[in-house]
């Protein structure tokens, strides 16, 4: 009787404790895209973004807890004015150069997460620390939407969704053309992965 | 007030020019402390842009460091009266083996001997040019000539490679150069900037131009013709001329050569040149 007890309530507890377990997704890096929104001269709100980033998100259901890692490549900066022709330079020469992300002496931007908060089951914000310019700086990024479903393709479990945030440039010394190019900087960031 | 000092060609034209002026007529009874005003018009120019800080200690910033330590090395020169004839030629090489501290934080990224070949040409280029610009140190028209020139031709080249920053730089140095010719022509007497003013216009220039191609897009040739600029204002032109005369005709020589490298760098951006 006994036996038949703990063989029951394992049972019971065996899909809890597989909810239980920490899920890892590392990123699907033709789904996962950091973006940014900058006003322009006062005018327009101006939109790049980056091709280029690696890392994953992991989180725990049950336990509520969470973390993630990413690494932006700062060269794959793009604004859609890449060719310069006769130009002096195209805008994302000049976003490249040391008046702004300088890439060559900073090739990289990483967000290290802290803490990630849960609304329901699923993760609601992420805070963290952004290194941009050899600077870190606390940030949190809110999830827009946060889903998790099933990869058509491969059958995998896959989540993904928006984060977006704001940062104040000049926090990491980007100083250059503040106020004409704007100070405040707001962040998108879209990520799916399939989980590991 | 607030929009005016937002314009660009206050924070790099009239405002780094004015200050230069004005310091240059306070500090003209001391000699060669007068040209503490090219310094004077950098920092103008950098409180107006992106401010002066120096945490982290990136390459942009360590270029802020020197050029703001190298005429403050000259002044204490100039004062202590050393004359060594070697002199001119350590501080040469200090400058080349300091620029590879300034940029180590890009050079080291480089793959296998890129770094370490890079590195030395860049040494090399600095070493030169503030050589060239050392000779200038007793001659302040020529100096002048140089300062206004060199400034012009590192910030249009800075600006055909992709560094706007670099560009305000150029002509904030530029505009200084142009105050203490300015200050010459009406005094109708030479000033000449000895080491303090020497050391201003070659590490600033060579470490902007370095900075430009380490961190933006200047190429190699458009870097070493820059070099003509001070070559060019070092030779013997016009030595009895009267000396408003001269600064005009040495100012109209160095300008020429500024063309040199500015064609280059416009070349090389339009497509014509190899990187």
């Amino acid at each position: 009787m006994k036996t038949r007890m703990t063989l029951v309530a394992a049972l019971i507890a065996a899909p809890l404790m597989c909810q239980a377990a920490p899920e890892t997704y590392p990123l699907d890096p033709t789904h996962s895209y950091p973006s940014f929104q900058v006003e322009h001269w006062g005018l327009s709100m101006m939109n790049g973004r980056f091709d280029k980033m690696s890392g994953s998100f992991t989180f725990d259901r049950a336990a509520k807890t969470g973390s993630t890692e990413l690494s932006i490549d700062a060269a794959s900066l793009t604004t859609g004015d890449s060719v310069k022709g006769n130009r002096p330079q195209s805008r994302d020469d000049h976003l490249k150069s040391a008046d702004f992300f300088n890439v060559k002496e900073f090739p990289a931007m990483t967000f290290k997460s802290t803490k990630v908060n849960f609304s329901g089951d699923l993760p609601s914000s992420v805070e963290g620390t952004l290194t941009l310019l050899g600077v870190s700086k606390p940030v949190t990024l809110t999830f827009e939407r946060f889903k998790c479903g099933q990869n058509p393709f491969n059958k995998k479990d896959r989540c993904g969704g928006n984060a977006v945030g704001k940062i104040k440039r000049s926090d990491f010394g980007m100083k250059y053309a503040i106020p004409a190019v704007g100070d405040e900087i707001a962040l998108n960031i879209e990520f799916e992965g399939d989980k590991q | 007030m607030s929009t005016l000092l937002d314009d660009p060609m206050v924070q790099a034209g009239l405002a780094p020019f004015a200050v230069a002026l004005l310091v240059a007529t306070l500090l003209k009874r001391w000699r060669s402390a007068a040209w503490l005003a090219l310094l004077a018009g950098l920092l103008c120019t950098w409180m107006l842009t992106t401010g002066i800080s120096f945490t982290p200690l990136s390459s942009s910033r360590k270029v802020m460091l020197v050029v703001m330590l190298a005429p403050l090395l000259g002044l204490v020169i100039d004062l202590a009266g050393w004359r060594h004839r070697a002199l001119p030629i350590v501080l040469s090489l200090a400058a080349g083996l300091l620029s590879a501290w300034v940029f180590q934080s890009v050079l080291s990224q480089a793959e296998g001997a890129q770094g370490w070949l890079t590195g030395l040409g860049v040494g090399l280029f600095v070493a030169l040019m503030v050589g060239l610009v050392l000779r200038l140190r007793d001659d302040g028209l020529a100096g002048g000539s140089a300062t206004l020139a060199l400034g012009v031709a590192t910030g249009v080249c800075a600006v055909l490679s992709a560094s706007i920053g670099t560009l305000m730089n150029g002509l904030a140095l530029a505009m200084g150069g142009a105050a203490l010719l300015a200050l010459q022509f009406l005094r109708g007497t030479p000033l000449a900037g000895g080491y303090t003013g020497a050391l201003s216009t070659g590490v600033a220039s060579a470490l902007f131009a370095a900075g430009t191609f380490m961190l933006a897009e200047l190429r190699w040739p458009a870097l070493v013709l820059l070099l003509a600029v001070p070559a060019v204002a070092g030779l013997p032109l016009f030595a009895g001329r009267a000396p408003r005369l001269r600064s005009a005709l040495l100012a109209a020589c160095a300008g020429a050569a500024a063309l040199a490298p500015i064609g280059m760098a416009w070349f090389a951006t339009t497509g014509g040149a190899a990187g």
